[in-house]
């Protein structure tokens, strides 16, 4: 009984190291601002660094705007929103998909500032 | 915004950020349409579809040579010899024919024998006027034919 209890407190905090920051964690909060000319799509390219550390992702996001349009491209997956947060981080695939795309369209008649971020927390890898 | 956003630095996991604007209508890394246009954008795309239909359709007018000019003409009878409404070649691309006076009959160089009567009209396409003959139906009665067409 001990032991399975024992094994249960073990799996549960693995999980927990596997979806939550570690205290040597790194979190960053990579943030811009731009104005997105009417008429016009800014791409934002968010190169991740996963030769040097184990990423995990928890928010993306872009303000919300008249007639502005959001793409976010992540780890193989799109997503038509503005603001996408997962809960327990999204891990950064280590291939082709290293990067973060963020598509903003203005389709309005008025130029938009957009502010955006991503947000996440990494671990630097043993070198 | 809610959040304020900070500069980025080149310490953090995400070491640099790319960005590039470009006019809606572009197709993202997917492939796929990244929204519609601009209705601005919409409009001159249309128009200049329509420029490029134009200029295609005055090239194909112009090899085919269709000038769309209307041909008009009236002939009365003072004999009862086959007669014309040109000598030379002259092509048509649609005409009517009435008759009015005398019933008429119509045909080529040699032999004339549709006949239209007084009042009624016929209609073909694409002829060259100078091949198509007509004479009075009866002998002595002089008829009139009027015409009128596109030219080529």
């Amino acid at each position: 009984m001990t032991e399975e209890l024992l094994k249960r407190v073990a799996d549960s905090l693995e999980r927990i190291a596997e979806n939550y920051p570690e205290r040597e964690s790194i979190r960053f909060f990579a943030a811009d601002t731009d104005i997105v000319t009417a008429g016009t799509s800014l791409t934002v390219t968010f190169l991740l660094n996963w030769r040097h550390f184990r990423i995990k992702v928890s928010e993306l996001y872009a303000d919300a705007r008249t007639d502005v349009n959001y793409e976010w491209f992540f780890a193989g997956s799109y997503y038509n929103f503005n603001e996408v947060t997962f809960d327990f981080g999204k891990k950064a695939v280590e291939d082709a998909y290293h990067e973060i795309k963020l598509v903003i369209s203005n389709t309005g008649a008025v130029d938009q500032e957009v502010g955006y971020y991503v947000k996440g927390w990494a671990v630097a890898k043993e070198s | 915004m809610a959040k304020v956003p900070k500069t980025i630095t080149a310490s953090e996991p995400i070491e640099e950020v790319k960005k590039i604007t470009e006019p809606i209508g572009q197709k993202n890394v997917a492939g796929i349409q990244i929204n519609p246009a601009i209705e601005d954008t919409l409009t001159a795309r249309v128009d200049q579809s329509y420029v490029d239909n134009c200029y295609v359709e005055a090239s194909i007018v112009k090899m085919l040579g269709f000038s769309g000019a209307v041909y008009e003409n009236e002939d009365t009878a003072t004999t009862d010899d086959p007669r014309r409404f040109e000598t030379s070649s002259k092509k048509l691309r649609d005409l009517i024919i009435q008759v009015s006076g005398n019933d008429q009959l119509f045909g080529n160089v040699t032999n004339q024998r549709y006949k239209v009567a007084v009042g009624e009209a016929i209609g073909f396409t694409r002829v060259d006027l100078s091949l198509l003959y007509f004479k009075n139906a009866a002998a002595g009665q002089n008829g009139t034919v009027n015409i009128l067409g596109v030219e080529e």
